[in-house]
């Protein structure tokens, strides 16, 4: 009797189609992610070393995500001052009167991009939701 | 002439008693001030009698004498003088027994109905004798002197008056003479009439024959005339002299010696003459009052008048200085007379009421007493009412009545403290007046210088001594003392409370016044001095903690200060302000421990770091501030480093922290005021 010869997928095969679909999930992760954050380019304020001494960091912008926690104060020519949560940390954050459109409130999560001013005041130069 | 010094004398001594109706020793009265009550006394208004004799009162033991008072009880001369005697041992040795045989013996031989010419000469010889012994103080000496004196006077004036007799018969016969030679010569050849110069010869002779015997019978005259003069001064200078040694005898309480000396006058005195007018005008002449220096000089001015010089001079003085005196007789010499009186001078003794007093006395003797025999019974009488005197003391002695035994022997003792019946009284019986008398002195002096505490001791004392003692007088005194003083210390005491500093002293010199030893003078003096001294201190620390700022240790000794600034207006503020501050202080640490009980160390660290800001001297509150510290670190970490980043002008991370803070304690106000202040600083026109 004659045998008959076996048809079957090789495993080099299986390997390869596993590896591509793996390169496709992290390269469209990849690009998805460098797509929704517009300010992946700023520096993240440090915040332990602004809370010590923000002398060093004077003139310097940085990024800073945070929930807003509380409005500090208000003025109609300078703009809101807020108090932001960051990092178990609560760091006050002035927006500026250019982003009085935005209805900023409390629980709101936000990304700034801030300006430390000669007194060390972050001073709002972007904003947006995350 | 010594009467009136004597006299000086006696006074000083104390023997005023000696014409006083009573003294002895006091009934434990008072001073001589409360004796008298300070007042002026009746004694004081012009009696029938006058100021000039010394006037008793027996109401309250005062004699009275030239508007000055002299207190019976009150005498420390007198005092001394009668402890003196009832310390000494009778008179009862050989030579006092002899001595006072002697003395019976003249009185004996002079006594009326013995007293010839034979006893007078015996007697007068015994006198020596008597003057050997150391009780006669030689009187009898002074007094045979006197006595001799007397005689030569006498024997002289007799001189005068043989002597007168034969200027009589001279005087007789020179008038005969006279009367001849005037009548002419019969032997001689007659002359005729118309003989012009006959007769004038026989005029010129007969002239010259008168003018001889004249001038013979003019001196005879003249002598007799002056011869009578000088009997009459020496008689009356030796009877003065002899009268005044009798009221010296009489002054210094002799009676015995007064009754000899005037026995021995009348023998001499034949004429029956015992007034004693010569001694009487000798006195009168003594001032009673001498201003500026003191000077007596009694004159004895027999106002005889004559041509003869002579006289009895004696001159005596007494000073601070010392004593002199001197004396003479000027023996007439013969042809002139004039009598210079007698002297005695007290000079440069500086006291003026003892000069009128001696003076007044010697006046007031010689008004009382007009005659030798008059003198003569009241030194029987005196003799008589010591012998009486001393019986009494004998009787009270028996029946423990010691005030009024002790009474009756100072009076006796004070008129006869030379007479027998004194002198003889035993040891034994004395010593009992005299610890009466020492215990009445010592109560005396006691209530004199206010020791109350030891004036009741010797009230209670004396007490069971004599049971006639009346302590009522002194005890009403004491008491009377020690309830005043009490209040005085009271007040004190009050016023050292309240701070009345000046009040406080008064009333305890008032206190120590009235009562110098109160016992409770020297605690409550000592309590009110401490609590002075310890203000002081309190005063001197108060200044030093505030200039330390220890506002805590003002605080916690702040009952200390309260009571040491109460009389400091200005440290009274002081402290109050502190102990408010303090109060405030102590509220915050109160506060930080009930909120740390609690568990919340950051509002604890808080209450108290708030209250530190105002006191950060405060030990207490910076111990609890660094306990509160550790426990609420993280939360003390957060506003330490905002408050340094507000400080270095980074406002942004201040902020940061604050908020950090306020997280840690969401109550916090150090949180809040600094988010205010940053925010404000952020935003200026932040609405």
């Amino acid at each position: 009797m004659a045998r008959r010869k076996k048809t079957s997928l090789q495993p080099i095969w299986i390997i390869l189609a596993a590896a591509l679909i793996l390169a496709a999930f992290l390269g469209a992760r990849f690009f998805q992610a460098g797509g929704s954050d517009p300010f992946r380019t700023v520096a993240v304020l440090d915040i332990p070393g602004y809370m010590e001494n923000a002398n060093s960091l004077r003139g310097n912008v940085y990024k800073v995500e945070g929930e807003v926690s509380n409005s500090l104060a208000w003025s109609p020519a300078s703009g809101r001052l807020i108090a932001v949560d960051v990092e178990k940390e609560t760091i006050p954050v002035l927006v500026t009167t250019e982003f009085n459109a935005m209805n900023i409130q409390k629980g709101q999560k936000y990304v700034f991009v801030v300006e430390v001013d000669e007194n060390g005041v972050l001073r709002t130069k972007k904003l947006s939701q995350p | 002439m010594k009467a009136p010094a004597v006299l000086l004398t006696v006074l000083l001594l104390g023997s005023p008693a000696a014409f006083s109706e009573g003294g002895g020793i006091p009934p434990g009265a008072g001073d001589s001030k409360a004796a008298t009550g300070g007042a002026r006394p009746g004694q004081m208004n012009e009696g029938f009698i006058g100021r000039d004799v010394p006037h008793f009162d027996p109401g309250n033991d005062t004699m009275s004498y030239d508007g000055k008072l002299w207190n019976m009880n009150d005498n420390r001369l007198f005092r001394a003088r009668f402890e003196k005697y009832l310390n000494a041992a009778p008179a009862t040795d050989a030579a006092d027994v002899s001595y006072r045989e002697t003395i019976d013996k003249i009185m004996d031989l002079l006594s009326p109905g013995k007293a010839n010419k034979q006893n007078q000469d015996a007697a007068f010889a015994l006198l020596k004798k008597a003057s050997q012994y150391k009780d006669d103080a030689n009187l009898c000496t002074t007094l045979s002197d006197a006595i001799f004196s007397a005689k030569n006077t006498l024997a002289q004036v007799e001189k005068l008056r043989r002597d007168n007799e034969i200027w009589e018969k001279q005087r007789a016969q020179a008038e005969w003479n006279n009367e001849v030679a005037a009548s002419g010569n019969l032997l001689t050849p007659k002359v005729a009439k118309d003989d012009a110069f006959g007769q004038e010869n026989q005029k010129l002779a007969r002239d010259a024959r008168v003018a001889t015997v004249k001038r013979k019978l003019s001196e005879a005259g003249q002598t007799i005339e002056n011869n009578k003069a000088r009997m009459a001064s020496l008689e009356l200078t030796a009877k003065g002299y002899l009268q005044a040694l009798i009221m010296q005898f009489f002054a210094t309480r002799r009676f015995q010696h007064v009754i000899i000396a005037n026995r021995f006058y009348r023998a001499l005195y034949t004429d029956g003459d015992n007034s004693i007018e010569v001694f009487k005008k000798m006195v009168d002449a003594l001032p009673t009052k001498d201003s500026g220096q003191a000077k007596i000089n009694a004159e004895f001015d027999p106002k005889v008048s004559g041509e003869a010089k002579g006289g009895t001079y004696v001159q005596g003085g007494a000073g601070a200085n010392g004593t002199s005196a001197g004396g003479g007789t000027f023996v007439p010499s013969g042809q002139s007379f004039s009598a210079q009186g007698m002297k005695l001078g007290v000079e440069n003794l500086g006291v003026e009421s003892m000069v009128g007093g001696a003076a007044t006395a010697a006046q007031a003797v010689s008004k009382l007493i007009n005659s030798l025999s008059q003198l003569d019974g009241l030194a029987n009488e005196a003799i008589r009412d010591v012998n009486e005197g001393i019986e009494a003391y004998k009787f009270l002695l028996s029946k423990n009545e010691m005030k009024s035994a002790t009474e009756r022997l100072a009076e006796t003792f004070a008129l006869g403290e030379f007479l027998p019946s004194v002198r003889l009284l035993s040891r034994d019986d004395k010593r009992r007046a005299l610890e009466f008398s020492q215990k009445s002195n010592e109560l005396l002096a006691a209530l004199e210088v206010n020791d109350l505490t030891r004036a009741e001791k010797l009230v209670n004392e004396i007490q069971p001594m004599a049971v006639d003692f009346d302590s009522s007088k002194p005890l009403a005194k004491i008491e009377t003392a020690k309830t005043v003083s009490s209040m005085h210390l009271a007040k004190a005491r009050n016023a050292a409370a309240s701070g009345d500093k000046e009040a406080m002293e008064s009333e305890l010199r008032a206190a120590a016044e009235i009562w110098p030893r109160n016992p409770a003078l020297s605690e409550v003096g000592g309590k009110i001095f401490s609590q002075s001294d310890l203000q002081s201190r309190a005063i001197s620390d108060f200044d030093q903690l505030i200039s330390q700022k220890n506002f805590r240790q003002i605080y916690d000794d702040k009952m200390r200060f309260i009571a040491a600034t109460a009389m400091y207006p200005d440290k009274q503020e002081q402290l109050r302000k502190v102990l408010e501050d303090m109060a405030s202080v102590e509220a915050a640490i109160i506060r930080a421990q009930e909120v740390e009980k609690r568990g919340n160390f950051a509002g604890a660290w808080e209450s108290a770091e708030a209250a530190s800001h105002q006191f950060p001297d405060d030990n207490k509150l910076n111990q609890v501030r660094a306990n509160l510290t550790t426990k609420a670190s993280d939360f003390v970490r957060a506003i330490r480093q905002a408050e340094d980043l507000e400080g270095r002008n980074q406002i942004g991370s201040s902020l940061a922290w604050y908020l950090k803070a306020q997280k840690n304690y969401p109550a916090s106000e150090f949180a809040r005021d600094g988010i205010v202040r940053i925010n404000t600083r952020i935003l200026p026109d932040a609405k």
